[in-house]
Parts: C-alpha cells; structure tokens; sequence
C-alpha cells in the first residue's frame, strides 16, 4: 500500500475524519453458485472519496449493492453507520435513507418532473411537509446545476443533466454517503469530466462518495483506489487526485 | 451571379425568393386523392370496387331502414300488410324500447334509475373540468363509493345496518363532491383549501390543516346519516331488474371490480411469499381456463348447494360475483404484462430511496404500468361488457334477454332483425365510448412524458 499525498492540491484533498461510515467484515457473497465476494475486509471514513475499479464480474458493483441492502450477502458483518445489516427491516429502512444511491441508468421516475423526483423521498420516507421538500430539492438541484429545468420531465433532458438529477435525489434525504454505480457508464467524456467535479465538489463540502467504475479514466480523481478482481479486493490504495475541474478547464474538450 | 444585386459599396445583398404556394394536385382534396385513391393502376381499380361494394351495401341498408319502414302499427302484421311490403318495423322496437332500456322494472320507479344515471354523469363530469383539483379522488370515488347509493336506488327497500352508513357516505361524498367542484369553478381553489382558510387554520403548520376538513366530514356525514334515516323506497327485486339497466349493472361492476382485484392477484403472483403466489397462481388459471358460460351455470346452479340452508343468494349476486372473479383473473394478467414492462432499475432505484413495497408501487410502479396497460385494460372491459350478454342464457334478462323477449311477445312474435339490430347500435355506442375514453386518458397522460 503505498501513499502519495506529494503535490495534491488543499482544495481537492478529502477532509477525512476519523469517524467510521461503513465497516465490512469478512463478507461474502454468492449468486446461486458463483462466489461473487470473497472475505471483503474495508472501512471507509467519514468524508472520504473512493473509486472502486475492476473488471465487469470483478464484484465491485455486488459491493455497493450490498451496502444498501439491495442484495444481500451470505456470511460476514456489513456495518453502516453503527447500523449492522441483518434482515432486520427497520435497520434497512434506516440505513437506505443514510445511504444515497446513484445508477448507471439514472433511474430517475420518467411519469414525475425532476422536482417530484426529488420530493418523492423527504416527503413519503422522512415525512416532511411537501414546502419543505421542495425548498430542500431545490437547493440541491441549485448546487447540480439545473435549477432551471425543475418542471421538465427526465425524458426531456440530456443524460448528464439527467445523472445530475439523480444525484441530487440521491442527495435530498441528507445522507452519510453516496454510492455511485457506474454514473458516466452512459455518459461521453466531456459530461462525464462535468460529473466528476461535481463529485469533487460534494467531496469538498464534506460528503463520503464511494463511485464504482471500471473506466480507468475516471479512477484518478479519488484519493482512494479500492481494485476488485474475481470477487478479491486485491488493492487498496492512497494517490494524488487529479483535480477534475482544473483538467476540464485545461483540455477545453469540445461542449 | 452577374447580375446578383449589390450595395452601392459592392457588397453582395441576400435577397431572398418569394414563398409559391405548392404545385397544384399536391395539396388539397384532389392531392390527397390521387395520393391516397388513385395511385396507379391497381390502387385505382380497388379504389372503383371497394366503393362500388360501399355503395352497394349502404342502398341495401338505407331501403331496409328507411325506405321499408313502417313507424307505426300495432302489431308486426300491420308492419308486413304495409304498402311497402314485409316493411322493416320499427314500431314494434319503439313500442318496446322502454323494455329495452328498464327491462321489467316497474314504470312507477324508472326515475329511480334515471336519477342513478344522473348522479353518475355528475360524479364523473368533473373529470373533464381542467379547473377541478383533486381528479383521483372524485373518479376513484365515482367508482368506489357511488355503488352503494345506486344499489340503493335500484334495490329500495330496507336497508341493513351497512347499507345505512355506506348510503350516508355515499350520498356525503356526492354532496361533497359537487360542492368541491361549484368552489372550484368559482373559487379556483379546492373545497380543503377553503376549509381550512375560513376555519382560521391558514396559519398554523401544514400538518394542522386536514383538522378542520376532517371536522367538516364527519359533521356532514352525520347530517345525512340522520336526515335519511327514515327515508325509504319501494322494493323493486332483482328479478325485476333487466334490459341495458342490467347490462351496465353487471358489466360496470365488473368492471369497477376488476381492476382493484386484478392488481392485488398480479402482484400476488410476482410475490416473494410462496403460499400467496400459488394461490394467485392457482386462482388466475383457473378462472381463465374456465368458459364464462360454463361458470355462470356453475353459479347460479351449483354454487347454491354449497351455502348453508336458510342463506339463499339471488341469481342476481351470484351472476355478478362470478363475473367479477373472472374478470379479475383476466385483468390480473393484464396488469402483470404491464408491470413487466417497467424496468428493474426503477424497483431499484424505489426500493434504493426508502420507499416501502406499497409505497414504490403505488408511487413508482403501478403510475407508469397502468399508463401502459390502457389499451388493454379497456380492451378487457370492453370486452367484458359484451360477453355480459351471456347472463340472457341463464335466464337473466338483460339488453340481449330482451331483444329475445320481444320476438316471442304474441303481437310481435317473430320480430328479430331490427330488434337485434337496435341491441347492436346500443352496444357499438357503449363500446366506442369507452374507446374513445381510452383514447384521450392515453393522449392526456402521455403529454410531456418521454423515456
């Protein structure tokens, strides 16, 4: 394991805390016979901005799915947030809403406007009052950067605007972390420059963002490099992240 | 380009040339003709048979409609010594168009049905006012609490103990409901909202305000529960009961049935819980491997063996609930196709947010499957609708049941063609209604929703 922190910029080094956000322990998985996780040991701190790479069946996106429950793993302890993950329903529940999600598809609910997509959550999960959400949704969709297109519908927008959209849903139950499956897998390189500053940025302001890629491109904006091989972890690495909004300013890649 | 016009410091100048209108023969009636009649050899000759073969049928229709007929007689005799011979005799359909429409229900109390019809039209029409909030609430209840009322209306006499509360809410929420939609229309704003601004509630927080609307209900509920609590009309029994009226009874609670059933069964057969999805299972393919027939008889004739003795179900009820249970299956698998057609990523990204399993297919899933599945689904009410007319075999006499009865009818003995006839423009109007129903909600609910 080695560390290089020699010549990263303050504004893009990860606050990093101390504060435990997810603890995996000897996890593993299977589906039906493949053995797709295998003795997983990891824990990611409070503020940390990781990119999980590897192979397509390496077990990287198994990983994050894993994490909120949307499989489940056989053997092995997955704590997020001091909440351990057993088929207990009340710990899921508390621990989808601590945990944002975000897809290589988008996802988001083509028969509701951007702004509905992102109410939907703080209004039936979290009970908020439907202003309230709203304002919050708003705030976020304001910090993406579409603050404009809040009465489209997802079929109406572009696919980076529409990944921005799900993130910010992703956002709006104020959660610990963000798990980003393959976000730019749809997206062209320019969108996906503009995706990545936008995860620096949230990094910045304090936000754990775990992104699961196999593009290699994209896994030298995290200071943290988690590689996944046949269901190992086989690297866990410290770099120098690139500072994805100087790289866009610098290669002026054509809009 | 020599003489392209210039400015007096030789600038060339873009003059654009003036818009023609199009060739003639493209556009218009003779365009659209030759484009669509007359276009080649071959499109031409079938183009001069096939409306040879229209004109053809359309004289035939017209002598037999109207040149033949014979308006008015007494009897079909009178209609066949007409000096139009064997003339086609609507006297005998207008003399017994009532029967068509009320069946045997007593004249006396026809109004009754009509004031059903009535209120009907009323609970619905606000579904096409666009200033009305509150849509889902007023059609789902046209559907879901409206029955009760009109099965008072058409049943009278005494009512049980439920009847009692579910008439009461029934004929609230119509009262309601139109006061919903006169604040509305004048107002611009929904009856809760006004509640809630004259009750002073306005500015208390947002979770206070459904006190005031909740206060007002049950008051109103308790008003009409009291005021109508002596109020009662003549039995008129089902028997009684037939024609169109008894189609519509029939098929509409069918049709109000089925998809509620429908839905529960398709998500019961995608259930993880293996004992409800075998059940589901087992009560889809049942029901629909079963002729509709074949379950009517199995109703009215076996399925009264089975209850204990003293409890005797009418043919009526058990007509009724046999055609709900089938077309719940049918629609049950209607509505599986269409959940099929949303994607894993949406379940995903449902279940991801927190949302509960009825809360992502209420919120996420059913919205966007049920969008989809229109045409299907009134494709299996309209087809329910029809095959109603199979209860006239079993000895109900609906719209069918009645064309039937007027042939045997001494004076019109033997009178079939413009009976039936009658019956198929009765059933061609309900049908091309619900289609063109269908039509629009596809138009409306598709506007601005691409994937």
């Amino acid at each position: 394991m080695s560390l290089q922190t020699n010549g990263t910029p303050d504004s893009i080094r990860s606050a990093v805390s101390d504060e435990v956000v997810i603890a995996l322990n000897q996890v593993n998985k299977w589906y039906g016979e493949f053995h797709a996780l295998k003795d997983i040991d990891l824990s990611v701190h409070k503020g940390e901005r990781i990119v999980i790479c590897g192979p397509s069946g390496s077990g990287k996106s198994t990983l994050i799915r894993c994490l909120n429950r949307l499989e489940e793993h056989q053997r092995g302890d997955i704590v997020v947030n001091g909440v351990t993950l057993d088929t207990n329903l009340k710990n899921i529940d508390a621990i989808r809403s601590d945990v944002g999600m975000v897809f290589q598809s988008f996802n988001l609910f083509p028969h509701l406007t951007v702004l509905e997509n992102c109410t939907l959550a703080p209004i039936w999960v979290k009970s908020k009052s439907k202003r309230e959400a709203e304002e919050y949704a708003m705030e976020l969709l304001t910090r993406v950067k579409i603050p404009e297109q809040v009465d489209k519908y997802p079929g109406q927008l572009s696919g980076g605007q529409q990944q921005r959209v799900a993130i910010a849903r992703a956002l709006v139950t104020r959660p610990l972390l963000i798990l980003a499956d393959e976000p730019t897998g749809a997206l062209d390189t320019r969108t996906s420059l503009e995706l990545m500053v936008l995860f620096q940025d949230l990094n910045r302001q304090g936000m754990t963002v775990v992104v699961v890629t196999h593009e290699s491109d994209i896994a030298r904006f995290a200071a943290r490099l988690l590689r996944f091989r046949d269901g190992h972890l086989v690297e866990d690495l410290q770099q120098a992240p690139v500072d994805a909004a100087k790289l866009l300013a610098a290669e002026a890649l054509p809009a | 380009m020599t003489d392209a016009p210039t400015t007096s410091d030789g600038l060339l100048v873009f003059k654009p040339k003036p818009s023609l209108p199009p060739p003639p023969a493209t556009t218009g009636v003779i365009g659209w003709m030759r484009f669509n009649l007359f276009d080649g050899i071959y499109s031409s000759v079938t183009t001069v048979i096939g409306v040879l073969l229209i004109g053809y049928i359309a004289m035939g229709f017209y002598e037999w409609a109207f040149v033949r007929a014979v308006w008015e007689a007494s009897s079909r005799n009178e209609c066949r010594l007409s000096p139009t011979e064997f003339g086609t005799c609507w006297a005998g359909v207008d003399f017994w168009f009532t029967r068509f429409i009320y069946g045997r229900y007593p004249d006396a109390e026809v109004w009754r049905i009509d004031l059903a019809a009535l209120i009907f039209i009323l609970w619905m029409a606000p579904l096409w006012l666009p200033r009305v909030t509150a849509k889902v609430v007023v059609g789902l209840s046209a559907v879901m609490v409206f029955p009760f009322l009109a099965g008072y209306l058409f049943l009278g006499g005494e009512r049980n103990w439920f009847m009692e509360i579910m008439v009461a809410l029934s004929l609230t929420w119509f009262l309601g409901t139109m006061l919903h939609v006169a604040v509305c229309l004048l107002l611009n704003q929904g009856l809760g909202r006004l509640t809630v601004r004259l009750s002073g509630f306005s500015s208390r927080d947002d979770r206070f305000h459904k006190y005031p609307v909740i206060v007002l209900a049950l008051i109103a509920y308790f008003a009409v529960y009291f005021l109508i609590a002596d109020w009662q009309m003549v039995e008129v029994v089902p028997n009684q009961w037939g024609g169109l009226f008894l189609t519509l009874v029939i098929s509409g609670i069918g049709i109000a049935s089925a998809l509620p059933t429908g839905i529960v069964l398709a998500l019961g057969r995608r259930s993880q819980m293996p004992v409800v999805r075998v059940l589901c299972v087992a009560f889809i393919e049942l029901f629909r491997s079963v002729p509709l027939i074949t379950i009517l008889f199995m109703a009215t004739t076996m399925f009264p063996l089975f209850l204990p003795k003293g409890l005797v179900f009418n043919n009526l009820a058990s007509v009724i609930v046999a055609v709900c249970l089938f077309s719940a299956a049918y629609m049950a698998e209607t509505v599986r196709g269409g959940l099929q057609a949303i994607s894993k990523g949406q379940y995903e990204a449902a279940e991801a947010m927190g949302l509960s399993y009825w809360q992502s297919m209420g919120l996420i899933v059913m919205p966007q499957a049920l969008k989809l599945m229109i045409p299907n689904i009134v494709g299996s009410f309209i087809g329910l609708f029809k095959d109603t007319t199979l209860v006239s075999i079993i000895g109900l006499y609906d719209l069918l049941g009645m064309i039937n009865a007027i042939s045997q009818d001494p004076q019109w003995i033997g009178l079939h063609h413009e009976p039936l006839f009658t019956a198929a423009v009765l059933y061609f109007i309900g049908c091309l209604a619900m289609s063109k129903y269908s039509q629009h909600l596809e138009r409306k609910l598709g506007a601005g929703d691409r994937r």
